[in-house]
């Protein structure tokens, strides 16, 4: 069974990313370009794993991971995002009111894509694919 | 005192997981080592620099600073099994 990949960023390069990278026989890749459209791809089908990115139009991912703590609980979200203290900073407060989240470097290589979503989803403990990509 | 293994634990803001993952390599660990094992802590949250020099690219990450080579986990880590095969110690076979 396909399991259902929700990718949520402005950059239609990321989206694309992902959805060139995962083999579409064994991910479904659903892509939205803002958090509004996130959640609503969310409304039709409960995604296995949210990629949410932080800085979008309309609705960021700090105010879209909040809407999809109550619209879907439980559900796993990785925040894709450069590991730079500017750009976590907004996830402070998500912190305080305990949110649960993981994180995930920006930007990534399709191998690394592959790695990301294997580890997450499948829970194995893989071998990260060649660091790069950020100094 | 020589410590055989040496660790880095990468984390984001997900204390359940982190408790899950600790115990899984104290478990993994404790009893089948001749000397302590080392493991560091590190919340990317509070510290991307460290997350960025380690090119971690994503949580939760572990890596086996020593014994060399150095080696990277990602994902659940909190399997024993495949802990211990990875780091190199023997399963428990019996009671």
């Amino acid at each position: 069974m396909r399991r259902r990949i929700l990718v949520i960023d402005d950059e239609e390069g990321v989206r694309d990313a992902f959805d060139l990278a995962l083999d579409a026989n064994a991910y479904e890749v659903v892509t939205a370009a803002d958090g509004l459209e996130g959640l609503a791809r969310a409304a039709e089908a409960t995604p296995d794993l949210v990629i949410l990115d932080l800085k979008m139009p309309r609705l960021d991912g700090v105010e879209t991971l909040r809407r999809l703590r109550l619209q879907c609980p439980g559900i796993m979200v990785y925040i894709l995002t450069a590991f730079y203290e500017e750009y976590l900073r907004p996830l402070a407060g998500l912190s305080a009111e305990g949110a649960e989240f993981e994180l995930v470097r920006k930007p990534l290589d399709a191998d690394q894509i592959r790695g990301v979503i294997a580890a997450a989803l499948d829970g194995t403990i893989n071998e990260a694919p060649d660091p790069g990509g950020q100094p | 005192m020589t410590t055989e293994y040496r660790l880095q634990l990468f984390v984001a803001n997900h204390p359940e997981r982190l408790k899950r993952v600790l115990a899984a390599i104290d478990n993994a660990l404790t009893g089948r080592l001749s000397t302590p094992y080392d493991i560091e802590v590190i919340d990317v949250m509070a510290d991307p620099g460290r997350a960025a020099i380690e090119r971690v690219i994503m949580t939760p990450t572990l890596v086996i600073k020593s014994p060399t080579p150095e080696r990277r986990l990602i994902g659940d880590l909190a399997d024993v099994d495949k802990l211990c095969v990875v780091l190199g110690v023997r399963k428990e076979t019996g009671a």
